[in-house]
């Protein structure tokens, strides 16, 4: 890989005297889809902090297009577009879907500037790739869970980034919906060449939909191609539960967590 | 009724109403809705315990006002950061402190100052036209804030933690905000009074939640709603010889009772409606796609 879109070089990040990340060496090519797995506590959303110089890194450095966190961070949030856990937001506040996805452009427009006739089209036609065109002018509080994440996913693209950082997306919503988020998400991979990394607790989200899957747990445990990482022996590590990988009618794999301890 | 108009007092006082109504409910908006209510009584009882340092040490009251609740406001900010500790403790603390520093202050003092229970229970009254200049001169700079920087308030109100990842300089601005609240805490004193200007922080913004989904709508209604409150607490208090301050919270909580009472957003979907709409939107979007 000579020149990677992402690029972690000995990355640890602690929060006080406690390490939450150590040694992190690792690179990601523009286009890849990188699913990150590891159990709760594991680093994965404190990874994404990093990314974002939301958590300051305790050694090493993080590169993203050609910048690195310590020297650049303005021109990294630039190109990245974020999708938080949904715990961040209040839903409450009040705000329409075009109010909403509008933040995503507040970076680049700059303080005490009102956005302008092209950042209105930009939104609706982002609401559009999301299927959430006809809900532009619904409060976001009125949106079931599912509809909310598409939304966000808006916002996040809106700016037209290079890479996405999706964490837990799919997190409390219904199975359905999840399977439609997670489709939407791999055409919009597919269509607008974007490098994705997407946090989640479900490997089956990831089977045949990601290029590399990465297994985080305070370390960098695993990272490679699907089928190298999705081994039974390593999902058990990753869970601290015995997990099988069956094969379906159509020879698809499907993980399943047993209900016994190792 | 507009007898007012011919006395240069009530005048000034009606001018006081409409700014001070305006301006108080203006910055309640983001404290309500970021569950900060409650630092605008922070702030008011630290802007007392420097009311009464000043009357104590013969220095300017507004002016000491102003710094106690900046110093105050500031350490509840570095304490919520650093000390992990949550906003409602920082405050209740400082809370307590102030009040307990103007006490010590009052004891100290030779005499019984009238003038000092006057800044506890307001009275929008006796507001003179030097207070008429510095209330105007918050509002301007104030709104100017506040409107310059809407669209990034609006965010760090939504989400912070999404603001911070997209750069918006969120600790400054709100840090900033801050300072524009204690310049209206302090500036609000004479005319409410410490116990009561929390409420015309609050109410009014509380009311305009209930009305709209629309941030900036909600901040239109509870400039109306606190204008109506001030100028009509005003008259009344004038009229019926009643004290100012209170006249003026229990007229916000009438507005807020008839807001609640008309809120649109008391009419919800039932959750079988949702559900339905959502799944209609699911088998659009599927036929759609295939």
């Amino acid at each position: 890989m000579n020149n990677p879109l992402i690029r972690f070089h000995n990355v640890s990040i602690a929060y006080g005297d406690r390490l939450a990340l150590r040694n992190i060496s690792a690179e990601i090519e523009q286009g890849e889809f990188i699913g990150i797995i590891g159990p709760n506590g594991s680093g994965k959303t404190t990874l994404f902090l990093g990314i974002l110089g939301l958590q300051p890194l305790f050694r090493g450095d993080i590169g993203v297009n050609g910048h690195t966190v310590s020297d650049s961070l303005k021109n990294i949030r630039e190109s990245i577009g974020y999708l938080p856990q949904r715990d961040s937001l209040d839903p409450t506040v009040p705000g329409l879907v075009e109010d909403i996805v509008m933040m995503g452009l507040f970076s680049t427009l700059g303080l005490f500037r009102r956005p302008s006739k092209e950042d209105n089209m930009r939104v609706q036609e982002v609401l559009e790739m999301v299927e959430m065109a006809d809900a532009i002018h619904e409060p976001i509080g009125h949106l079931s869970g599912g509809q909310q994440q598409r939304v966000f996913l808006a916002r996040a693209l809106v700016s037209s980034p290079k890479l996405l950082l999706l964490d837990e997306p799919t997190s409390a919503i219904d199975p359905g919906t999840q399977m439609r988020l997670i489709e939407l998400i791999s055409k919009l991979h597919r269509e607008l060449d974007l490098t994705i990394m997407f946090i989640t607790h479900d490997v089956n989200h990831l089977i045949g939909r990601v290029d590399r899957v990465m297994y985080l747990n305070k370390e960098l445990h695993a990272f490679g191609p699907t089928a190298e990482i999705l081994k039974e022996d390593i999902l058990t590590r990753v869970y601290g539960q015995a997990v099988k990988v069956i094969y379906l009618e159509d020879g698809q794999p499907c993980v399943i967590v047993s209900d016994s301890h190792v | 009724m507009f007898d007012f108009i011919h006395y240069d007092f009530l005048l000034r006082s009606f001018i006081a109403a409409v700014i001070v109504g305006s301006l108080a409910s203006t910055v309640g908006v983001f404290l309500v809705l970021r569950g900060l209510s409650f630092i605008g009584a922070g702030i008011a009882h630290a802007a007392f315990a420097g009311v009464t340092f000043g009357f104590l040490t013969g220095t300017n009251p507004l002016l000491m006002a102003f710094l106690f609740s900046i110093a105050s406001t500031g350490l509840i900010d570095l304490i919520e950061r650093y000390g992990e500790l949550k906003y409602d403790a920082a405050i209740g603390m400082f809370f307590s402190l102030t009040m307990a520093l103007a006490i010590i202050f009052i004891g100290l003092m030779d005499s019984y100052n009238a003038e000092v229970m006057g800044y506890l229970f307001g009275n929008i009254l006796s507001i003179t036209v030097t207070d008429i200049y510095a209330i105007i001169a918050v509002a301007l700079l104030t709104f100017a804030y506040v409107g310059g920087l809407f669209k990034e308030l609006h965010f760090i109100t939504f989400d912070e933690v999404l603001a911070r990842a997209s750069g918006i300089p969120v600790t400054p601005i709100f840090s900033g905000f801050l300072l524009m609240t204690s310049l209206t805490v302090v500036v609000s004193l004479k005319s409410v009074g410490v116990i009561l200007v929390f409420a015309l922080i609050v109410i009014p913004a509380a009311a305009a939640y209930q009305l709209t989904h629309r941030i900036g709508i909600m901040v239109v209604w509870a400039i109306v709603f606190g204008i109506l409150s001030t100028t009509l607490g005003m008259f009344l208090s004038y009229y019926l010889d009643l004290p100012s301050g209170a006249t003026i919270v229990v007229i916000n909580s009438f507005i807020f009772g008839i807001a609640y009472l008309v809120s649109p957003k008391k009419k919800k979907c039932e959750p079988e409606a949702l559900e339905a709409t959502e799944r209609e939107r699911a088998m659009s979007r599927d036929q759609t796609s295939s």
